[in-house]
């Protein structure tokens, strides 16, 4: 939900008020230009209300109403949580670029939340304690019987400012209030098996999970790799039953002539029926032939012809529910991203204006310094949880079609935790994977175990990005006041484009991020799919 | 003697042709129409010294199989200290020659001042072995002066041998790697797969080849 306009409420404060168009039971308060968020939701009004009497059962409220199946990483991304007790009214905020602190106050309108204050030092910080305290004393003010709980607190209290580390959760009319570490609850279930039963444990907790997941018919996006074999044959030997089915993307260019071989392994190992479908159709910003709507802006954009055509060729097959290997990566323990990787120095940001550019590599210097003061791992895990969030792969289709992610679960990040900790798959090394490479070798074909490195998707970016250079510059042209307005240089996008078409061979990393949001932005204007690359 | 093959990519979709200039060694990209204007064509083979050698229409590559990787070994004394100063002058090479010259110039060397015949496996290991001296990354991105050492022993011992100058196509990705016959030597094969081989040195004992071997 990222609001566009930068809007002040009556005192001139900044804030934003904005409403869009969001699933049910959700809806919006604008941020500002630089995509802070609010986002509420509201459960329907017959829906009973659970008692959140403890900050468990807060995290129970968010990840039954807000992210279905789905664990609650919610910690990790916003800053501020607000439950409405009675009613079960979820409020969020996060940050924009970076997860930076917020500023909060309750007046009039409600809850009102904010990235920056126009006066420096006009607001108070307070820490996770302080924060509990005074939110509490705001909460018994609340009559039990309020809907709309965040708009009818007491007016006239300060700013206060949450502090980066708290996630400070509100229950709101029941004066329960708590603060929590930016941490996944770990409870080290797992701390007790040795190696042999955490890789047991690990097989057993992904079989069934793929089995809880599959709505029916199920088609599991097999690309060859290890990642998707290991899902498809955990859920072949679950459920050895049911007809799944295996959707397969074949490219016609000479870095992808041997992949077939690992493809038609993976399939006779599972013994399923398979749909090959031309990916040289659908490369990066070629137009999709379904509308996704992802709540937030997302990387994802950029391949929605991709997804369009997996997900639409699964509901032809008869599929209800869609599975591939994505996060795989973050649960096996083979995340690279490191201080090294994730902190780079001298990135390019060339796109960017520089008042933003500065304001991004404040960005990453704090979160730098955020993970230099931690365990190496943990923040790897915390780092690879985010990149996996981010990758949620939409469904175009919801009441036909599920895409949830088929590895994630509580359990499963519990267990690639204590992957994490072990010694023994402390680094990923060469050739990569050594967790799945042991854990799921009784399920993998030879071929697919043994092979060392993955085809490179380098030569599909490039060519998708040459071949829409034309829409993409079109796409660049409609939204320049927006893209001006909050620091990214168009004329400069325009120009990288031109010379990714030439093949100058550009750092296309930035442009594809921009032009990403840019998709996003433009598909939740218009319904119709290929709208967004129309030239 | 060694033969010089070169060969444009020409990727059909991106109406692109790539090729590796002989002189320096860069990657070239321009619209496949300029090679077909002669005029142009033949001013871009003199710059490139691309006149010297033989265009051919394809060059065999045979990389289904992963061929050998090679092993820990370490070598005497004295092949330890050629090994390292050959590594350092490989580094030279690749760094500050003509690409068609070091490879003329490796190729004169060799046939000047041959060894006695070793086997390939063990070339590759000492090959590896001055590497690691250097380098302690198990990958390094060294394949042009891995490629020209592996290049001048195998062609000191006896073999027959390519070194290759390939390109990933249309991004701006090259690698270097020898084989024989097309078939890929010490290299993991889904590495090397995603490289067509553009520009290559042929050290044969047989007469100049002007066809794909």
């Amino acid at each position: 939900m990222l609001t566009l306009e930068r809007s002040a409420s009556g005192d001139g404060r900044p804030g934003w008020r904005m409403r869009l168009d969001l699933p049910a039971g959700w809806w919006s308060q604008a941020g500002p230009a630089s995509g802070d968020i609010l986002l509420i939701y509201q459960p329907p009004a017959r829906m009973e209300a659970p008692t959140a009497a403890s900050i468990r059962s807060v995290w129970q409220v968010l990840q039954q109403r807000c992210f279905p199946r789905l664990p609650v990483l919610l910690g990790l991304d916003y800053a501020l949580v607000a439950v409405a007790g009675e009613t079960g009214a979820v409020s969020l905020a996060r940050g924009g670029i970076g997860r930076t602190a917020l500023f909060f106050r309750f007046d009039d309108a409600g809850l009102v939340v904010a990235d920056d204050l126009p006066r420096p030092g006009e607001h108070e910080d307070v820490d996770p304690d302080g924060v509990a305290a005074y939110l509490s004393n705001c909460a018994s003010a609340v009559p039990a019987d309020t809907v709309h709980t965040t708009r009818t607190l007491q007016a006239g209290a300060g700013w206060r400012r949450v502090p980066r580390s708290a996630v400070v959760e509100l229950t709101l009319g029941q004066s329960q209030v708590g603060t929590t570490p930016h941490q996944l609850p770990v409870d080290e279930p797992y701390r007790d098996l040795d190696d042999d039963g955490l890789m047991n444990a690990f097989r057993d907790a992904i079989a069934r999970h793929a089995v809880a997941r599959a709505v029916g018919r199920t088609a599991v996006e097999l690309s060859g790799g290890i990642d998707s074999t290991t899902l498809a044959v955990a859920l072949q030997s679950a459920d050895p039953a049911s007809s799944h089915c295996g959707m397969s993307l074949t490219y016609p260019y000479h870095e992808f002539r041997h992949e077939q071989r690992y493809v038609e392994a993976a399939y006779a190992r599972v013994g399923w029926q398979g749909v090959r479908l031309d990916g040289s159709r659908t490369l990066l910003f070629d137009s999709p032939t379904a509308v996704f709507d992802p709540p937030e802006p997302t990387r994802l954009a950029s391949g929605y012809a991709q997804l369009s055509a997996v997900t639409m060729a699964a509901i032809d097959a008869g599929a209800r529910s869609l599975f591939n290997g994505h996060g795989a990566d973050q649960i096996f323990g083979m995340s690279p991203y490191d201080r090294q990787s994730l902190f780079k120095p001298g990135i390019d940001l060339g796109l960017l204006h520089a008042p933003l550019a500065a304001r991004v590599r404040e960005h990453i210097d704090a979160m730098r310094r955020v993970h230099e003061d931690g365990d190496p791992r943990g923040h790897r895990h915390f780092f690879a949880g985010l990149m996996l969030y981010d990758r949620w792969v939409p469904s175009p289709v919801g009441s036909d079609l599920a895409c949830d992610p088929a590895l994630l679960s509580v359990e499963t990040l519990q267990l690639s935790w204590e992957v994490f900790r072990r010694p023994r798959w402390a680094r990923p090394g060469y050739p990569g994977k050594p967790f799945a490479r042991e854990a799921f070798a009784p399920w993998l074909p030879p071929c697919i175990l043994e092979r060392r490195w993955k085809v490179g998707y380098d030569g599909l970016y490039r060519r998708g990005l040459a071949r829409n250079a034309t829409r993409l510059v079109a796409m660049l042209a409609r939204q320049r006041e927006h893209l001006e307005s909050i620091g990214i240089s168009v004329e400069r996008c325009i120009e990288r484009i031109e010379r990714c078409r030439a093949f100058h061979f550009e750092n296309m990393e930035l442009l594809i991020g921009v032009l990403g949001y840019c998709v996003w932005r433009e598909t939740r204007v218009s319904a119709r799919p290929g709208d967004a690359l129309r030239t | 003697m060694l033969t010089t093959l070169w060969r444009p990519l020409v990727d059909e979709e991106s109406a692109m042709a790539f090729l590796v200039s002989a002189r320096t060694g860069e990657l070239l990209a321009l619209p496949a129409a300029e090679l077909r204007v002669e005029a142009r064509a033949k001013i871009l083979e003199q710059r490139e010294r691309l006149r010297r050698a033989s265009r051919v229409e394809a060059m065999d590559v045979d990389d289904w199989e992963q061929g050998y990787l090679g092993r820990d070994m370490r070598p005497g004394p004295l092949d330890r200290l050629a090994l390292r100063l050959g590594w350092i002058l490989a580094l030279a090479l690749a760094r500050w020659a003509r690409l068609d010259s070091a490879f003329r110039g490796l190729e004169a060397l060799a046939l000047r001042f041959p060894a006695r015949r070793s086997d390939v496996a063990g070339i590759l290991d000492a090959v590896a072995f001055a590497e690691r001296s250097f380098h302690r990354a198990a990958r390094t991105q060294q394949c042009l002066p891995r490629t020209m050492l592996r290049f001048f022993l195998l062609r000191r011992a006896g073999h027959d041998v390519e070194a290759n100058i390939g390109v990933w196509v249309p991004t701006p990705m090259m690698h270097a790697w020898v084989s024989v016959h097309g078939r890929t030597l010490g290299e993991e094969r889904e590495e090397v797969m995603h490289y067509q081989p553009c520009l290559r040195f042929v050290g044969s004992d047989a007469p100049p080849c002007r066809e794909p071997c």
